[in-house]
């Protein structure tokens, strides 16, 4: 039983992190049916800003993880304009813009090994406590608390940006329909453009917390998250922030037990194995969202 | 087109034609020296780089110390056509086969068992001269593949001094991905048996591609070790470690590792190695290698560490059987170096120069030699604490 216990808690704190990533994939899925696989690139690159906030400027984490994050923001806007914006005409645009994002995604990374001169880095130490607890016999460290305390404010607050706001309500208009929300006065660019600034900003707190949980940055670190967060958000269901929080979750406690009663070497085989599943006999997800309701 | 004309562009197009084939791997310099090349594979970048780096610079080393001897014995020099495989197998054997159509007789790889099994079957049929310092069996009928790095023996050291100190509940973290680590694991487990231990408490395959080890921990904890050992490569071991220490409960519990730790473990784990220990193939503790360390640090401003002596090793090997070979009055092909190792072994040049005291080779190109056993302390020093 304690063996349960720890390992749900470990898979929390992963799914956590899963779910950070694939939401900022869903934001702009949702909003321009965009494939944005470059948004790996872009997770990769904020564990980058990290450790140069970090290592190079001697900032402190407080500093470093809202900078990095934004500097995220400000890289996924780019791509946005560079990768995406240009192909908005074309009658192919989705694969277009598939097509466009791999090939930004690729230029990005190897840009990171060169930035990094082909070595794995990572955060200097000392930059957060490290402690742990024992608590009714489970073990919590700090690190775990602190990334499913700040995947959690940072969830919330996403939330109350897309339902209590006026620019989250303008998201969800362009989302519904971009040619409507166009006519009706909302600027469809500019939204996107939040849109894929929000995206970024979520995948550097998540880049941010990963480097700093396993000690490691390198250029192809946003690929292995990549997989497993399309997984976290067709189990959740398309467009929905609940769904993509629980997918999340659901592929990181499915992680943990599997490797506490079979074995590590089994992980992918049960996560695919699910999505499979759910694909089979809910292809909408766990929280389905009617195309015409589709919520971000 | 005149007759002539013709003639012109057959001979260029003849003369284009035996310039693509390449070289036979020995030239001969401005002072009319014979030059063997050599082609390196090396893992200069990715995930062999913290072993390919110091090995190559070890070879490079050895290369210009043993210059002079080998001109005045043989008239000849060594040269390396290196370049990077990225630490990935492909690319080393793209290498390989182009080193086989410039005809070199010889190549080498720095390290990674994956990439040694990749090429050894370029260098058979190809019949080249394989010097490897992995440790991972390969197959290698033709004996062309001789790799420097002796998993067994300095295991079997680790797991005698586990035991020796007390601990007798050892579980072990793997790297599945490579072999060479999985048979580690295995000799290992062997040797805690034969000193009377019941094997491991606990065993967690891992990939080599895993970050997040808080699942595979959990289930260690479970097992109530008293001695963790991680068979892994050395920055995801660094990994583990630190995690080890963020993760708590451990307290008290030995880690250690296998021979492909070194200094990149504490880089990356910080103070959280210190204790630790693990099976070194070589340590600049070693009063036999006092000249080599005294130089290494001359020329690159770093300590050597395992790779590094094994890339001067490798090197001073290479120096001796091409000495060998031409010293019968041979031609110096793959056939005759593969030929020359054994009296390379026990020449003098290597019992004098060469940092891995005892080396000796098996049937089967496997390297033996004592090992020893280090430990970590503040700061990432590390000490010899076995005899």
């Amino acid at each position: 039983m304690q063996l349960l216990g720890q390992q749900t808690i470990n898979g929390i704190a992963l799914g956590m992190v899963f779910a950070l990533f694939a939401m900022g994939f869903s934001l702009v899925i949702a909003n321009l049916s965009v494939f944005h696989v470059a948004h790996a690139a872009v997770f990769s690159w904020g564990a980058v800003f990290a450790w140069d906030l970090t290592d190079r400027f001697g900032l402190p984490l407080v500093v470093a993880l809202p900078g990095a994050a934004l500097l995220a923001g400000v890289l996924n806007v780019l791509c946005y304009f560079v990768l995406i914006r240009h192909l908005d005409s074309r009658r192919d645009k989705e694969l277009a813009a598939f097509i466009s994002s791999v090939g930004g995604g690729i230029i990005l990374t190897e840009l990171i090994s060169k930035h990094l001169n082909y070595v794995t880095v990572r955060l200097p130490d000392g930059l957060f406590p490290i402690r742990s607890w024992r608590v009714w016999g489970l073990q919590i460290s700090s690190i775990q608390l602190l990334i499913v305390g700040v995947a959690g404010v940072t969830v919330v607050l996403l939330g109350l940006l897309m339902t209590r706001t006026q620019i989250g309500r303008e998201v969800r208009a362009v989302a519904y329909d971009r040619e409507l929300a166009s006519m009706l006065g909302v600027g469809a660019t500019s939204v996107s453009a939040l849109v894929f600034f929000l995206s970024g900003v979520l995948a550097g707190v998540a880049a941010v917390l990963i480097a700093l949980a396993f000690s490691q940055i390198d250029s192809r670190q946003g690929n292995a998250y990549l997989v497993l967060a399309l997984t976290a958000m067709v189990l959740g269901g398309f467009g929905s922030v609940k769904g993509v929080v629980v997918g999340g979750l659901v592929v990181g406690l499915a992680s943990s037990y599997t490797t506490a009663y079979l074995s590590s070497g089994y992980r992918n085989v049960v996560i695919f194995g699910l999505l499979m599943l759910v694909l089979v006999v809910r292809p909408q997800g766990l929280f389905a969202v009617p195309s015409s309701e589709i919520r971000v | 087109m005149t007759l002539w004309v013709r003639t012109a562009i057959a001979a260029s197009c003849l003369a284009l034609l035996a310039s693509a084939c390449g070289s036979d791997g020995g030239d001969t310099s401005s002072d009319g020296t014979k030059v063997i090349t050599v082609g390196m594979m090396a893992n200069l970048t990715g995930a062999g780089a913290p072993y390919g780096v110091p090995f190559k610079n070890g070879l490079d080393l050895a290369l210009k110390d043993s210059a002079g001897d080998l001109k005045d014995a043989a008239d000849v020099s060594i040269k390396i056509d290196s370049k990077d495989t990225t630490s990935v197998e492909a690319n080393a054997v793209t290498l390989c086969n182009q080193y086989a159509q410039k005809k070199y007789p010889a190549i080498i790889s720095d390290s990674l068992t994956p990439i040694a099994a990749a090429v050894t079957p370029c260098a058979t049929q190809n019949k080249m001269l394989f010097v490897s310092g992995s440790g991972g069996e390969v197959p290698n009928e033709e004996g062309y593949e001789f790799r420097l790095t002796d998993v067994s023996t300095v295991m079997v050291t680790l797991a005698k001094h586990i035991v020796s100190t007390g601990h007798q509940k050892v579980a072990v973290i793997v790297d599945r991905d490579n072999p060479a680590l999985v048979s580690t694991a295995d000799i290992t487990e062997q040797a805690l048996k034969d000193d009377g231990v019941d094997g491991f408490v606990a065993r967690e395959d891992v990939s080599g591609t895993d970050t997040d080890f808080s699942s595979v921990l959990t289930n260690i904890r479970d097992a109530d070790p008293d001695a963790i050992l991680i068979i892994t490569l050395a920055e995801q071991s660094g990994a583990i470690v630190r995690q080890i220490a963020q993760f708590g409960g451990f307290d008290g519990v030995l880690l250690s590792g296998s021979h492909a730790w070194g200094p990149q473990v504490f880089e990356v784990a910080g103070d959280a190695a210190v204790g630790s220990i693990y099976g070194a193939l070589w340590s600049p503790g070693e009063a036999s290698s006092a000249a080599f360390v005294e130089e290494y640090k001359k020329e690159y401003d770093s300590d050597p560490v395992a790779f590094s002596a094994l890339g001067y090793e490798t090197g001073w090997l290479l120096a001796a059987s091409i000495r060998a070979v031409l010293a019968d009055g041979g031609e110096v092909t793959g056939e005759a170096l593969r030929d020359a190792m054994a009296d390379a072994v026990d020449s003098d040049w290597l019992k004098d120069h060469g940092p891995v005291q005892g080396l000796h080779f098996e049937d089967g190109g496997a390297a033996r030699y004592p090992g020893t056993v280090v430990e970590f302390g503040a700061g990432g020093e590390v000490q010899i604490v076995t005899d």
